[in-house]
């Protein structure tokens, strides 16, 4: 079981590392603009982190559709899309560097708290995404018609994290040009981070646009979850263990399920296993007979 | 569980072997392009990255990060004016400081500047101190470049506008230390950069600083 949920930790260090590849550049004043800047990270990380390999996905949106040449960016959603096709919101308990900083919080001890009774504000998320990711960027325009990265600039604190305070450390006149802006935005880090140290990934839950785009395609990814119900006995350890208050025996597909696997470890009778829509076709129908 | 272990401990060390090799081969290749113009630069950027190689043989001794810095300087200005005018770093002469912005036709916060910039290009004037404006992504594209031009005269600027000569020496995507848009160099009259790269939107604080920076390094009493 341990074994399992190291394994998990493993791999959302190894992408952390491997998102943020050029650690030089913390120490260097700049970040790298390079080719691979073009495609979209998985996760939410920061295009402006010293050592970001790539695109977040969720700024390189609105900074297509704010652009005042292409209205709707069909490259990085089609990146997006294809991202979640294949591993729906496992990217989010995988491959996020943002999901994983929340969780190395969390391990800070202290009393922790259930989000069962917050479950309202999961919808919060998709809002966020509406409002702040498409509308506010695509309609809000200067006088040539470029909109503003809502999302970025107002809410991120992925952005607070890993750009404005790297750069700020590294470069003497963005330090001194910190304004209201960095305060906004360093408030909702903090309260971010506290936040963690009680409950699970609050951000993930409650905030991020991208694991609000990524949960619309946990039903039809690739790669899935399945219940054997010949062998599930309702013992309800599934639930009890889920930190993303999912009940999976209700809902393998549900939205707020990352794929941490918590759940497939602690099931005492080996009942939730992987796969992918390509085996198991008939487990999966009798998913969805059973619903 | 062994299993496990050799696995974690190979995927660990070409994890670090990536980082190193990442950060110390490809970082000064990678860094030298900047996003907006990638595609139309594709065809120069082979020849781009041969003369970077170059350069950077001949910088390996002193593996510093002010290398590729200094590799990009104003003084080897080669542009034009929007009218066509050529303009070489002769126009830094005839000022104390010359103020340079430096924006892109897809950057919307330097476009929103402008006005601002106007405003303070007068008030430097008056104090011998040129503001002067060059966008990053036109020197290849004409159809930026029109954009550009549409641009200044929608925001009514009246200060000048250069259009880098392509294949020139004068290139800003070998600019190191820009982070993002707009930033703002400060040079004297031989077009030798003074003080930091100042980034982002200027506002008063940031107007009081490039004052203090051009004080500092020519001994003047801006005020």
């Amino acid at each position: 079981m341990d074994n399992k949920n190291n394994t998990r930790v493993w791999i959302q260090a190894f992408t952390t590392v491997l998102t943020n590849i050029h650690i030089g550049n913390f120490f260097k004043k700049t970040i790298y603009k390079g080719k691979l800047k073009q495609i979209c990270v998985p996760g939410l990380n920061c295009y402006s982190c010293p050592g970001a390999t790539g695109s977040c996905p969720i700024g390189a949106f609105q900074s297509v559709v704010s652009s005042s040449r292409f209205n709707f960016s069909y490259y990085i959603v089609g990146m997006m899309i294809l991202f979640g096709v294949i591993l729906g919101r496992f990217i989010c308990g995988f491959l996020c560097p943002f999901g994983w900083f929340q969780e190395l919080i969390h391990k800070i001890p202290s009393k922790k708290y259930t989000t069962h009774k917050f479950a309202y504000l999961k919808k919060l998320k998709y809002i966020i995404l509406v409002v702040f990711v498409i509308i506010l960027p695509t309609v809000i325009v200067n006088v040539v018609g470029i909109g503003k990265p809502f999302f970025c600039q107002y809410i991120c604190p992925a952005g607070v994290l890993e750009g404005a305070i790297p750069l700020a450390l590294a470069d003497a006149e963005i330090r001194l040009s910190l304004g209201g802006l960095f305060l906004l935005k360093l408030s909702i880090l903090i309260a971010v981070v506290t936040l963690s140290i009680y409950f699970y990934r609050p951000f993930c839950k409650w905030f991020c646009p991208l694991g609000a785009f990524y949960a619309l395609f946990n039903k039809i990814s690739i790669y899935q979850y399945t219940l054997d119900h010949s062998k599930c006995t309702n013992c309800g350890m599934c639930k009890s263990v889920c930190k993303m208050d999912v009940d999976i025996t209700k809902n393998i597909n549900d939205k707020e399920c990352i794929r941490c696997g918590d759940c497939k470890h602690h099931c005492p009778q080996n009942a939730i296993k992987t796969s992918s829509i390509f085996i198991n076709q008939t487990k999966v129908g009798g998913i969805k007979n059973e619903e | 569980m062994k299993n496990n272990t050799w696995l974690k401990v190979v995927g660990l060390l070409t994890l670090v072997a990536l980082v190193l090799i990442v950060n110390l081969v490809g970082s000064k290749e990678q860094n030298q392009v900047s996003g907006q113009e990638q595609s139309q630069e594709e065809a120069h950027k082979e020849q781009k990255n041969e003369e970077l190689k170059n350069k950077e043989q001949e910088n390996k001794e002193q593996e510093n990060r002010e290398q590729t810095a200094s590799s990009f300087n104003f003084t080897n200005l080669v542009a034009t004016d929007f009218e066509g005018n050529p303009v070489t770093a002769d126009i830094f002469s005839d000022y104390d400081a010359t103020i340079i912005n430096i924006w892109s036709t897809t950057c919307g916060p330097c476009i929103d500047e402008m006005p601002y910039l106007e405003s303070i290009s007068h008030e430097f004037k008056e104090q011998n101190i040129n503001l002067i404006s060059i966008p990053n992504n036109i020197s290849k594209n004409d159809e930026t470049f029109e954009v550009a031009k549409n641009i200044i005269e929608t925001q009514a600027v009246t200060f000048k506008n250069l259009r880098p000569t392509a294949d020139s020496d004068f290139d800003l995507s070998l600019i190191d230390e820009v982070l993002g848009l707009p930033s703002t160099y400060i040079v004297d009259s031989n077009g030798e950069i003074i003080g930091n790269c100042i980034p982002g939107v200027l506002d008063d604080f940031k107007k009081g600083r490039i004052k203090e920076m051009i004080n500092e390094a020519l001994g003047s009493s801006i005020k």
